[in-house]
């Protein structure tokens, strides 16, 4: 499945987070975005290859978030990327994690629109 | 907001464990809105410390995370909550099957996928929290069922103690009883009792209730008061086994009885008496001969009082021959095949070993080697009784226990019945019994008993009934004067029997004067003018046995008034 098939955002998962979080949803925005940023870091670190395991568990971490936001195309690209780093095909990490940062900066404003 | 199922609405206690932020706040607000406390760890280290703090009813934990992953966390938390059910629902995004097997084998109870669904997350906590409730009843219980056991086992002991107390004051060391009997007989039931007659002789009783434990222990107690009391007070066996039914009949719950077997040896006249309901057939070996003894009645707490059926067999036994009595325990014992060992096997043993004189310990070994290895042998419950002269039995003729107390010493008493009760009540055991309150005359039973009864029993049958005791000289006028009595006993208006005890204290000892007076016409004891009667004229007004025992005999008026002094030494 390709990224690209996927919207960016789950209208109606949004919906529902809307209905639990209430008041709390803005928080809950910026809390995702602000640990996002903290764990595109830590990846681009790993990018040199030597520890592919390091790369899979980012992209996991991102990957279980972006899913309980209602992102799927983010939540997909991430899937790619653990396995990648799992498989040990480091070869193929900075494309991906080129492409998690490009859908990332895409949902960053659309999830702030949404506020 | 769904409306939770089963109304478990109570709230949880739950903890949070997830390292990821917005995870964490999604989860604690969806959990908060259901009305659950909440409490937050950011990895496994963390959670095992909140675990130990917030002591939750249910975990949700991540399976991956910094420091310690979900997995060991899940070992530890089960590890500290003990016996305690603490569900744990792994949080995960993994999703192939082999990282969800993982997660239960860690002690994961369930597991919760990503994106989180609130209404699936609130139908598994209402689960789980059933399940913690049911979990904690059967502690409960449990804890509960040992409590009890632990202290019926303690009520078992107590029973026993007291039952031994009451059940084994009786004389079931003598020579001519040999007995097999469960240590722990009072809860499988089975009580045997025997006690010597204060008149000589002595009777037994095996008796099987239905059911095992307390209720057996219960119905043992009034069976064991009633045979000692009613037999050392001089009852014959049909009374006692009248009262014991009766009593049986009051106290037990439909469908408990007394399967029971009484037999009454009388070592004077060789002669056996036997009353037996409801327990297997008893065997009777005369010599060389080998008699079974049919069960004809029915177990004792069953039958209504005047329904009661009390009559016996007579068997002559001579010195050497023996009773064999046990419970169905014996009939019943299985082997590994699960054959019972039965009545069949049982005769045949006896059969085979008539001439053996440990015939006893063969029945025993047939059934034990039947059974073969770890049978249950405590269940078997088997009597023997010899016939044997009564100085033989190796027992003091005294077994009734002083209460210490130095009772009545100086009395007077005056005791009448009159008329048609003279026919129904026999008042010696009555009269014995307030003749015992002296403790220093409690050894002389034997004697006392036989003193009462010989006087009352001259009054009543030749004063009052007239009966001439010539009569008892020949067969055919033995058999008329018991027909006359009969006819006579029925015409009692305006008849009496006085009795008149005094009791007279000594420094060590003391003298007790009966004096017995009866309605009828008397007799010419003048003729007897120091001349007593010889040992030939037993059937006279039985002075010689009356002189045998007390220091003075002395009629009065027309002879319908006696007077004995028994003088008695400490």
């Amino acid at each position: 499945m390709s990224s690209n098939d996927l919207s960016h955002l789950d209208m109606g998962a949004l919906a529902e987070l809307r209905e639990v979080m209430e008041d709390d949803f803005q928080i809950l925005v910026e809390t995702f975005i602000g640990d996002t940023i903290e764990r595109m870091r830590a990846i681009r670190a790993t990018l040199d290859g030597n520890d592919p395991d390091a790369f899979s568990r980012g992209c996991h971490s991102i990957k279980g978030s972006a899913t309980n936001l209602g992102l799927p195309a983010l939540s997909e690209l991430c899937r790619q990327g653990e396995l990648i780093g799992k498989f040990k095909q480091m070869e193929k990490a900075r494309e991906v994690f080129d492409s998690i940062e490009r859908e990332f900066e895409v949902v960053q404003s659309l999830l702030r629109e949404q506020v | 907001m769904a409306s939770s199922v089963l109304g478990s609405q109570k709230t949880l206690k739950i903890l949070i464990a997830d390292d990821n932020q917005s995870d964490r706040m999604i989860l604690q607000n969806i959990v908060k809105k259901q009305g659950h406390d909440t409490a937050t760890a950011v990895d496994g280290v963390d959670a095992i410390e909140k675990f130990s703090e917030f002591r939750p009813d249910i975990v949700l934990l991540d399976a991956l995370m910094p420091r310690m992953d979900g997995f060991e966390a899940a070992r530890k938390i089960k590890l500290l909550a003990g016996e305690d059910l603490i569900p744990i629902i792994f949080l995960t995004s993994l999703s192939d099957a082999e990282s969800l097997a993982k997660c239960l084998e860690a002690g994961g109870d369930d597991f919760l996928s990503k994106p989180y669904n609130r209404i699936i997350l609130q139908a598994k906590i209402n689960a789980f929290n059933r399940m913690r409730i049911m979990h904690k009843t059967l502690l409960r219980q449990r804890d509960q069922i040992a409590e009890h056991n632990d202290h019926m086992m303690r009520e078992q002991q107590v029973a026993k103690t007291v039952f031994d107390n009451v059940a084994h004051v009786g004389c079931l060391g003598a020579n001519n009883i040999k007995h097999l009997l469960s240590p722990l007989a009072v809860f499988n039931g089975d009580v045997l009792l025997a006690c010597q007659k204060p008149s000589g002789g002595m009777h037994v009783l095996l008796g099987d209730f239905t059911g095992h434990g307390l209720p057996a222990a219960i119905g043992a107690m009034p069976l064991a008061e009633i045979f000692y009391g009613m037999t050392s007070k001089g009852y014959a066996l049909g009374d006692i086994l009248r009262e014991v039914n009766q009593k049986l009949r009051k106290i037990l719950p439909v469908g408990f009885f007394c399967c029971a077997c009484m037999a009454e040896l009388n070592f004077e006249q060789e002669e056996i008496e036997i009353w037996i309901g409801g327990l297997p057939d008893c065997y009777l070996v005369q010599g060389d001969q080998l008699l079974k003894v049919a069960s004809n009645r029915l177990p004792l707490g069953i039958l209504k009082g005047e329904a009661f059926d009390a009559r016996t067999y007579r068997f002559e036994m001579k010195h050497g021959d023996r009773v064999y009595l046990w419970s169905d325990g014996i009939v019943e014992a299985t082997n590994a095949k699960g054959e019972m060992f039965g009545e069949k096997r049982l005769q045949q043993v006896f059969e085979d070993n008539l001439q053996e004189p440990n015939l006893f310990e063969k029945i025993r070994r047939s059934v034990v080697d039947f059974m073969g290895e770890g049978g249950p042998s405590d269940d078997l419950t088997l009597v023997e009784l010899t016939m044997m002269p009564e100085k033989e039995l190796g027992i003091e003729n005294n077994y009734l226990t002083n209460t210490g107390l130095k009772g009545p010493q100086h009395w007077r008493m005056a005791y009448e019945l009159c008329s048609d009760s003279l026919a129904v009540f026999d008042p010696v055991p009555l009269l014995l019994q307030i003749v015992m309150e002296v403790p220093g005359l409690r050894t002389r039973n034997g004697e006392m008993f036989t003193i009462l009864s010989e006087l009352y029993t001259n009054a009543l049958e030749h004063g009052v009934l007239g009966l001439h005791s010539k009569l008892k000289a020949s067969p055919d006028g033995f058999a008329e004067y018991y027909r006359l009595r009969e006819e006579r006993i029925r015409q009692l208006d305006g008849h009496f029997v006085k009795v008149d005890v005094r009791h007279k204290g000594a420094v060590a000892g003391g003298v007790l004067t009966i004096r017995v007076e009866d309605s009828g016409k008397g007799f010419d004891y003048q003729k007897l003018d120091g001349k007593l009667p010889g040992p030939t004229c037993y059937s006279g007004r039985g002075t010689a046995l009356l002189l045998s025992m007390c220091s003075r005999v002395e009629y009065f008026g027309q002879g319908n008034i006696v007077e004995v002094d028994y003088e008695w030494q400490a």
